[in-house]
This record gives structure tokens, C-alpha cells and sequence, in this order.
């Protein structure tokens, strides 16, 4: 028994080492990747942020808020921490570990859509922690997220290994700052597959939404709830549109923080500030950029002479 | 809990750990395994545990009564044989029961009321899960009950025995089917820890692993994309499918039966052999020894031959070669494409067993040389042909995709060049390894002499191909729906 008991573990051994130097190889390889999200992971995780004002949201954020202009209205450093895909818990979750590495902001702009609060996360949010899994502080934010398992956790190179698939989503996303200008021309495809959508919203998602907003308060950053540019004909599928900006409202009052609502701005009805329904495309985002700075600076929010 | 995750590949360590530690204690190694057995089933539904224990409860008790039966004075033989006979019959019913409502009840429901469709009965049909593997562990609990009848085996007195015997974890969700004369009795006795089993155990699952993840799940994504849009490929491109699916059922299936029989051989518990390179067969009564063996057999004993098998008249042969066969069919679960697929054997196996050819190729194809001659190739891949068009039937979803699919392979261009998938080259090394370890229980069977610093690197190379080399999800084990 005693000799089974050792060649078995020794194999192990043997087997389990070239996963290592397969990990610890991979990680640093998609950590020098120079496109999204591994750009702005890295950003986060070397602490290189520098900013005081960050931008959370989904993939509207993502492709939205160009922090060239931001930057250059607002005479103020601004960072985008937009994830593709992702609602309200992986976006809280980039924001807490954001803050691990950085020097909290002064400002934060949150991106809400009509999808924000639901506890939904997508697996795609697991390959933008792929290769910092091992990092204590990054680790310790996402263990307790039921989206990664105790084998992508802890197995070395298994993640690498089941997110390969994820490869070709990313390869030609360059950033600025997080940001990502999609060039792409208005194509109605999706608006005309979509069949009317139904805002929800899920109390765990709300509480989580508060608790964050409570966090900010507390730690002085001015939270600012943005509903930016959705293209008008998606925006009517949206059945109960306006319950959706109600509530953001309500929420937005609650805190005592402001609420800006774009969705009947006149970006919204052009299509040729838009690639989808939902995503405003360079052009809209340079666009909605330059807007936001202008309110921002007017209505006090975030003045331009800081 | 299935072998390929990470789930198991805690559990089984500690089991094994606490297993050896109860050595001395039989009965309360039995326990361990009856509680770790339960505890690995209950990990897919914990309501399918009352399932196996009342089946379990249900054999273990009708052995006792069959022989507080046999040991009653007070009745003659012939009535003591009755009621052993109504015993082990009402045994039989209530398991068969057990299983036909799980898993044939809306399946007969929706067929009868496709005959009549005037007839608005859906409130008939009712929402069942189907117990992982009730048909395994049922006909292992059954045939525990018929070979106490045919005094083949002493009915136990050991309760915890009986119930390892029939939950026993490796062989639980997807066999191989066992017989109480082969594993009862190893659980009645003590087990030592025997070096070269556990090794070969190890090499073992590692191969059934190997199959499994690598030949089976990569088969899986090319059989897949293939038959989710069969319009868009050529018939070349379709056969390929076809046979790539005839690999990934084997490799998935004997895969399994490796991975289990291996395991078991950790615990000093010896298996039967599941599968013996049935796509090396020369005919397909060749191929009906060769696969599935445990549930084969289990037929043959249970159904064949006391139906009479082969030793009635022409006629009654013929009843006996399709019931077994529809059986057999229906067996594989509740679809017409089973059923017809039963058929469709039954009518390749007939001319063989009414010619008194079903037994001419019992021994190894070119068992004493390297390479078969060109009659045993011919014989193969003809054999291998009829087996792939029977599988085209059995992955159908429908009789009427099954028909398009084989139309289609030979209206869409069967001799235009097909996409040749990657999973190839893991079929060819299936093949190689199977071929030349063809004598051998599986393919990593090696004796211990052989040079480590050759034996080591092979293990090696598979080990590294079961992680590196397997698709980035799990594919579910095929046989785990029947």
C-alpha cells in the first residue's frame, strides 16, 4: 500500500507540474496582451488607474464614455472600467478590486441599462480574472462569486483551458483608458430580431446596488447615475421603459445622487451615432462624450476647473 | 457525480483511504461502501437513493422469503418451487414496474395517442426525472432474485452486503451490469490491498479516461455540429459523422466500463469485462459478444434461454432472436429509433443463427499474428459498416431523421471530399492502441516487467493528453440517460 500510495502520488506530482509552469506561463503571457480586457485588467492590478473619475457599466459604458474627451473637458484624469456583458454584481465586483490596487476616485459615473440589476453574470466575466487568479487581493474579492468554480480557482491552468473558446471575442479590442471605439457602421440585424423586452429587476441586485451606493458615500466618491444613449427603436421595445427610469430615479434620490438621463437626448434618434440598438458606435460615443462633459461641468456635478 | 470532474477526483481518495483503513472489519467496510455508494447517487438527486434502496430492499427480501419457502416442511417440492416461483415472479413485476413507469410510461402514452389523435389525453402524460441508472442497478438487483430461484446462489443473510452489491459506486450509474455469483460473494469475504490490481486499476480508468475525454468528447463536437444541420454537409462529410459517432459511443461507453472497472479493482472488487474490441469483429453475432457484455448476457440468461434459445424449432428461434433484440432496443430507452434499431440487428443476426454461423468467429481475429489477412479485413470493415448504419439509427432523434440522415449521405455527394475533423487522429490512435493490445483486458494493460522508463512516458503522454487535449466542457456520458 505504502509503495502504491507513493508512485501514485509522485505521479500526481509529475502531472500536476507542467500545469503549473503552463499557468504561471499563460498569465503572464494575457497579462502583456495589449487588448481588452486584459489592458485594463492589468491597468486595475498594477495600480496604474490614476484616476478620479471611473466609469462602471456594462458593455455600454465599454464603448461609450471616451475618457479622451472626458478627460480633455473636464481637465480631469477618468479611467473606463466598462465590462462587456456584465450587470450589476461583476461590475460591483470590478470596483471593489479596482480599489484594492488604486487610489480611490473622486467621481464615479454608473452606467444603468435595463438589464443592470438582475444577478445575472456571465462566464465571460470569469476570463477577465483568468490570469490574476492567484493574486491574494484579486482572489480574495471573486472567491465567494458562485461564477468560478473550485477547479478554476484552484486547478492550475484549468482555466486557461476551459476559456480558450474566449480567444476570438477579444483578440482586436484595443483600448484608451478602458475605452473601446467601435468603429462600426448601423446595422438594424439585432433590432430586428428583438422581440419586446421586459425591464425587470431582482431585490438581491437592488441591495447590492444600495449597499455600493452606501460604500461610495462613505468613502467620499460622488456617484453620478448615468441612463446614456439607447437608439429610439430599441429603446420603445423596451415595454416598460419608463418604469425602468423611474426607479433609477427613485434610487438616484434615495442617495441623494444625481440622475442623468439620455435616453430622449437627440443622440438617441439618429442612427448613424449607433452601430446596435443599444451601442453607440465612435462617432455617437465622441458624441455623447462631449455632452456628458458639458453637463457634467454645467450642472456643477463635476466642475471643470478642479 | 460523474468520474470526469473535479468532484470526483476528491472523492475517490478519501473513499480509498477510509476503505483500507477499515480492512480488518468487513462489515464495516461494506457499510462505508453502501454510505459512500449512496452518498456518490445521491449527489445527482437525493430522491433517487429511495428508488435504489427500495429496489435493493425488494431483492434482498424476496431471497430470504424464497428460502424460508425452500426450508418449509410443511409444503411439498413442487409447491415449495411454486411459490419460489411467484416470489421471485412478483420481485420481478414490481422492479420491472419500478422501471417501465419511470421510463416508458410517456413514451407508451405519447405513442398510443399518436394513433389517436381525436383523443385529447396530455393530462395522461405526467413529469417524471428519469433515475440515473434505474436500468443498470434494476436488472442487477433482478438477477440477484432469479439465480436464488435457479439455486445458483445462497440467498445472503447480510443485508449491507446485498445493498454494497447493488449500489456499489464505480459500477452504479452505467454498469457493467454485475451478477450476484460474481460480486456478492466478494463483498462477503475480506479484501487485502493487492499491488499490481490497484496498479492495473489506475491504468485502467486512465485509459477509460482517455477514451472518454479525449476520443468520445472530441467526436462529440464534430458528430454534433454535423447532425445539428445535416442540409449543409456533403454525404462524405455525413459518413464521416457517422463513424465518428460509432467512436464517440464506444469510447464514451467503454470508456466508462474502464474508468468503473478499474476503480473498483482500488477496492480489491473484480469487475467483469464490459467490452472486448467489438469493432474488431467479423461478423455482427461476433459483435454481440463482444459489446455490452454485462447486458448481452444478462439477456441471453435471463430471457433467451429460458425462452428456449436456440434449441426450438425455426420458427420460435426467430420469436426468440427479436424479442431479445426489440428488448434490447427498447432497453436503451423510450424512442421508436431504439426499438427499430433492436430490429434492424435482429434481422443482420437471424441469417447467422439459423445457419448455425453465429458461433464461427469465437476466437481473437488474428490472434496469433500482427496483422489480420485481407479476408479478416474485408470481414471487419463490413461488419464495422453494418454497426455504423445501426448507429446512424440509434443517434437519430426520429425515424424520420434517421432516414434523411442515411438519404442524405448518399444524395449530398458520398464521394466528395469530407471535412476531415480533428478527433481523426484520436480515433487512429484508439484504433493502434485497442488493435495491438487486442489480447489485453484494455489498452494500458502492461506487464510490471516491462521497462519502467518505457511504461512511465506512456502514462505520462496520456495523462497530459487527458488534460491538454480534452474539449473545454464536459460532454455527459451517453449511457447515463439509459
Amino acid at each position: 500500500m505504502r509503495k502504491f500510495l507513493v508512485k501514485t502520488i509522485l505521479i500526481v506530482l509529475f502531472a500536476i507540474t507542467p500545469l503549473v509552469i503552463a499557468d504561471y506561463v499563460s498569465s503572464k503571457n494575457y497579462r502583456n496582451r495589449d487588448h481588452y480586457p486584459f489592458t485594463t485588467m492589468t491597468d486595475i492590478v498594477e495600480g496604474r488607474l490614476n484616476s478620479d473619475l471611473w466609469i462602471l457599466g456594462s458593455s455600454r459604458a465599454l464603448v461609450q464614455y471616451n475618457p479622451r474627451i472626458l478627460d480633455s473637458m473636464l481637465n480631469i484624469s477618468s479611467y473606463n472600467l466598462g465590462m462587456n456583458a456584465q450587470f450589476i454584481v461583476p461590475e460591483i465586483l470590478c470596483y471593489r478590486i479596482a480599489c484594492e490596487y488604486n487610489k480611490k476616485p473622486k467621481y464615479i459615473l454608473l452606467d444603468l441599462m435595463w438589464r443592470s440589476l438582475t444577478m445575472e453574470t456571465a462566464p465571460v466575466s470569469r476570463y477577465f480574472y483568468m490570469p490574476y487568479i492567484f493574486n491574494y487581493k484579486v482572489r480574495r474579492n471573486i472567491c465567494n462569486n458562485n461564477i468560478f468554480s473550485f477547479e478554476y480557482l484552484n486547478v492550475p491552468y484549468y482555466r486557461f483551458h476551459t476559456e480558450k473558446h474566449e480567444e476570438n471575442n477579444y483578440m482586436s479590442c484595443l483600448t484608451y483608458k478602458g475605452f473601446q471605439a467601435r468603429d462600426i457602421p448601423w446595422s438594424s440585424i439585432d433590432l430586428d430580431g428583438l422581440d419586446t423586452i421586459h425591464y425587470h429587476r431582482e431585490p438581491r441586485a437592488i441591495e447590492l446596488l444600495d449597499s455600493f451606493l452606501f460604500d461610495c458615500r462613505k468613502n467620499h466618491i460622488s456617484v453620478i447615475i448615468i441612463h446614456s444613449p439607447f437608439q429610439r427603436y430599441g429603446f420603445e421595445k423596451i415595454h416598460n421603459h419608463n418604469e425602468m427610469l423611474d426607479f433609477y430615479k427613485g434610487i438616484a434620490d434615495r442617495h441623494n445622487i444625481p440622475f442623468l438621463d439620455y435616453s430622449n437626448d437627440p443622440i438617441s434618434f439618429d442612427t448613424l451615432n449607433f452601430y446596435n440598438s443599444m451601442h453607440l458606435n465612435a462617432h455617437g460615443a465622441d458624441l455623447f462624450s462631449a455632452k456628458l462633459a458639458h453637463d457634467l461641468d454645467s450642472l456643477g456635478l463635476i466642475p471643470s476647473k478642479q | 457525480m460523474i468520474f470526469n470532474s473535479f468532484e470526483f477526483l476528491l472523492f475517490l481518495p478519501i473513499i480509498f483511504a477510509i476503505y483500507w483503513l477499515f480492512r480488518k472489519k468487513i462489515k464495516l467496510q461494506n457499510a462505508f461502501v453502501v454510505i459512500a455508494s449512496y452518498f456518490f447517487y445521491g449527489w445527482w438527486d437525493w430522491r433517487f437513493l429511495i428508488l435504489i434502496a427500495f429496489t435493493s430492499a425488494c431483492s434482498f427480501a424476496s431471497g430470504l422469503l424464497i428460502e424460508k419457502v425452500r426450508n418449509c416442511n410443511s409444503l411439498d417440492e413442487h409447491k415449495q418451487n411454486s411459490c419460489a416461483k411467484t416470489i421471485t415472479a412478483a420481485n420481478i413485476i414490481i422492479n420491472l414496474l419500478i422501471l417501465g413507469i419511470f421510463k416508458y410510461y410517456n413514451f407508451f402514452i405519447e405513442s398510443f395517442l399518436s394513433l389517436f389523435p381525436s383523443l385529447n389525453a396530455d393530462k395522461l402524460l405526467i413529469s417524471i426525472i428519469l433515475p440515473v441508472g434505474i436500468s443498470f442497478y434494476t436488472f442487477q438487483a433482478l438477477s440477484y432474485s432469479i439465480d436464488v430461484f435457479r439455486r445458483k446462489i445462497e440467498p445472503t443473510h447480510d443485508i449491507i452486503a446485498f445493498f454494497a452489491y447493488v449500489s456499489f459506486f464505480p459500477q452504479l450509474v452505467a454498469g457493467p451490469i454485475e451478477r450476484a455469483t460474481n460480486l456478492l460473494p466478494q463483498f462477503c469475504k475480506k479484501r487485502n490491498f493487492e499491488y499490481s490490481l490497484a496498479v492495473d486499476g489506475c491504468r485502467q480508468m486512465l485509459w477509460g479516461f482517455f477514451k472518454k475525454m479525449v476520443v468520445a468528447d472530441n467526436c462529440a463536437i464534430f458528430v454534433n455540429t454535423v447532425w445539428n444541420d445535416i442540409p449543409a454537409y456533403n454525404g462524405s462529410t455525413l459518413f464521416m459523422a457517422a463513424i465518428a459517432f460509432t467512436f464517440q459511443i464506444y469510447g464514451d461507453f467503454s470508456g466508462y466500463s474502464d474508468i468503473a472497472i478499474g476503480c473498483a479493482k482500488l477496492f480489491g472488487i473484480r469487475l467483469r469485462r464490459n467490452f472486448n474490441v467489438p469493432y474488431f469483429s467479423r461478423d455482427i453475432a461476433e459483435f454481440w459478444r463482444r459489446w455490452h457484455i454485462s447486458l448481452t448476457t444478462w439477456f441471453r440468461d435471463y430471457l433467451y434461454i429460458p425462452m428456449g434459445g436456440s434449441r426450438v424449432s425455426k420458427a420460435k428461434i426467430i420469436r426468440n432472436t427479436f424479442v431479445i433484440f426489440l428488448v434490447s432496443g427498447l432497453w436503451h430507452g423510450a424512442n421508436w429509433t431504439f426499438i427499430v434499431w433492436g430490429a434492424y440487428h435482429a434481422i443482420l443476426f437471424l441469417p447467422l443463427i439459423l445457419l448455425g454461423k453465429n458461433r464461427k468467429n469465437t476466437n481473437l481475429v488474428a490472434e496469433e499474428r500482427l496483422f489480420p489477412n485481407l479476408k479478416e479485413i474485408g470481414q471487419m470493415l463490413l461488419t464495422f459498416l453494418l454497426v455504423v448504419i445501426g448507429w446512424i439509427i440509434f443517434r437519430a432523434e426520429s425515424i424520420d431523421q434517421a432516414e434523411k440522415y442515411i438519404e442524405a449521405i448518399f444524395t449530398q455527394g458520398l464521394f466528395s471530399i469530407p471535412l476531415v475533423p480533428f478527433c481523426t487522429l484520436y480515433i487512429g490512435i484508439v484504433i493502434i492502441v485497442e488493435w495491438l493490445q487486442r489480447k489485453n483486458e484494455h489498452g494500458l494493460e502492461f506487464k510490471l516487467h516491462i521497462n519502467p522508463w518505457l511504461r512511465y512516458p506512456i502514462y505520462y503522454i496520456v495523462i497530459m493528453m487527458c488534460i491538454f487535449c480534452s474539449p473545454t466542457h464536459n460532454e455527459p456520458f451517453i449511457y447515463f440517460q439509459f
